[in-house]
């Protein structure tokens, strides 16, 4: 893709790859439409797949799809095309995987009733974004929390972190990147009303 | 599918977020990384929503950031600007706010000593408990009642009196009692405002500040740095022990064993050094603050520790 694209073309045009639609559009597109989904998402693949290791797996490609064709246009609508995305990918691999005991996917069919349900509203997660963030964070691992709040909330640098925590910069950067990690996960994984559990 | 597993996919692109969030960050950086996120759409896809995260995560700061006066600044160097400009700062601010008194009459003050404690109990009927090398000066007159925490950590339990504002000046800042139990403390580069109970009013006593002032409620924990300023919703038991000193106890919960060590520093003359390895175990438990040497043998028969004792300092080291 983008590698053939020279560093100073680069520049002039931003961060655009070479598709059809600009990446930051399109980075926009996805936080603002489709990561709303993803509790919702999540829902849908425990529901439907039994091995639960492969979630995870099955979100990441699932947004690597929905990217991909986002970047040659953008869908009009977000929730269809995800939740489409997610039963064409479960279909694929219950096809490829000979071994797939016969209820690892329960309800397929079902899903097209799913996928005609309003989308959840936006203005509710958005009321309820800095509690759930606050929960997110107290629900942290202890030295990812201090690490977290020290850098990004108190605005120290990575090194002033690294001496109060007395750790190494490099311990500092894990941190943080698992707390990023584990708040992504919380924050948009999560039902918006099972704050506090598990 | 995807070779490479969502979690290592997810873990590289923190991994690049936090980077880019970092000193150090660099215009080659900021290829390799264009480089990275171009060589896949899960790439993309991991990086966009980590960096969505990272960005909601703003709200967790209050309203403002503090200037920051030229970019990164090492805090060595931030630590004694402030400490040096918090008293002009406080008495500019009170010149400005109370021009009735032309010459206002001098305040008193209470200090204590590293390891001391002192309750003072004001005319008006506010009690103001000191913890360890504390300092504050406290003036009270006919229109307002102002305290200038100048170091240490003070408890505030005020009595409420609307025609006569109680005030607390701590490092550049003032929090404005609105009836109320809270605590404040002032360390060198960092300053703490709890809320026990009613409400505090928060702002710069800068006049040139924008800032917007904020209202602090039962619960709120306030943290001001040279950097910015955050508040936290806390738990009452958080807040119940960070109050224990009031009680001669020491609370650590999932606390560091640096600062734990850091904390005993506080209150007394002999003190801890935590080597590297160690730093970082944490530990729980209600210690006397003055008995660093209880704090010491747990460390030791609990923890496995190598216990090296001087004159003036122990030494604990894995």
């Amino acid at each position: 893709m983008a590698d053939k694209t020279s560093e100073t073309s680069r520049e002039e045009r931003g961060n655009a790859l070479d598709a059809p639609m600009n990446a930051s559009e399109v980075e926009a597109w996805f936080v603002r439409e489709v990561l709303p989904l993803e509790s919702m998402l999540m829902r849908f693949l425990h529901q439907n797949w039994r091995n639960k290791a492969d979630i995870e797996d099955f979100r990441q490609e699932i947004y690597a799809q929905v990217l991909t064709a986002a970047e040659n246009g953008i869908p009009e609508r977000a929730k269809p095309f995800v939740l489409t995305t997610a039963r064409n990918l479960l279909i694929d691999r219950v096809r490829r995987e000979h071994v797939v005991p016969i209820d690892a996917v329960s309800d397929l069919d079902a899903l097209g009733v799913a996928i005609d349900e309003p989308g959840p509203e936006r203005s509710t997660i958005a009321r309820d974004v800095l509690r759930r963030l606050q929960d997110a964070l107290d629900r942290l691992p202890p030295r990812c929390r201090e690490a977290f709040t020290l850098k990004r909330l108190e605005g120290f640098s990575r090194a002033e972190v690294a001496q109060r925590m007395g750790i190494s910069e490099r311990m500092v950067t894990e941190h943080m990147a698992q707390a990023v990690c584990q708040l992504a996960d919380m924050l948009y994984g999560e039902p918006a009303d099972t704050r506090g559990k598990q | 599918m995807s070779e490479p597993g969502a979690k290592e996919i997810n873990s590289d692109a923190a991994t690049w977020l936090v980077r880019a969030h970092s000193e150090g960050w660099c215009e080659e950086d900021r290829k390799a990384l264009d480089d990275w996120l171009a060589q896949s759409a899960a790439h993309r896809a991991a990086y966009w929503r980590l960096k969505a995260v990272y960005a909601e995560t703003s709200r967790l700061q209050a309203l403002r950031k503090p200037q920051r006066g030229g970019g990164e600044k090492p805090r060595k160097s931030a630590i004694p600007f402030l400490a040096a400009t918090a008293a002009a700062l406080v008495i500019a601010g009170v010149i400005g706010a109370a021009t009735i008194d032309f010459a206002p009459p001098p305040s008193e003050t209470y200090s204590t000593q590293i390891g001391g404690s002192k309750t003072l109990a004001l005319r008006d009927g506010t009690r103001i408990e000191l913890n360890t090398a504390t300092s504050v000066r406290v003036l009270l007159t006919a229109k307002q009642r102002t305290v200038w925490l100048d170091k240490g950590e003070a408890f505030f339990k005020v009595a409420h009196d609307e025609a006569r504002p109680f005030v607390v000046m701590a490092a550049g800042h003032r929090v404005t009692d609105i009836g109320t139990e809270f605590l404040i403390r002032h360390d060198p580069a960092r300053l703490e405002v709890a809320v026990v109970e009613g409400k505090v009013g928060f702002d710069s006593s800068d006049p040139a500040s924008r800032a917007q002032p904020l209202q602090l409620a039962a619960g709120d924990v306030l943290v001001a740095t040279p950097h910015a300023i955050t508040v936290r919703a806390r738990p009452r038991e958080d807040l119940a022990n960070e109050l224990g000193w009031r009680r001669g106890m020491l609370i650590f919960h999932h606390t560091t064993l640096a600062d734990a060590a850091a904390e005993f520093n506080r209150y007394n003359s002999h003190q801890l050094v935590v080597g590297d390895e160690a730093a970082s175990l944490t530990i729980n438990g209600a210690f006397p603050k003055n008995d660093v040497m209880a704090f010491i043998r747990l460390t030791q028969a609990v923890l496995g520790l190598h216990v090296e004792d001087g004159r003036q300092r122990t030494v604990i080291s894995r």
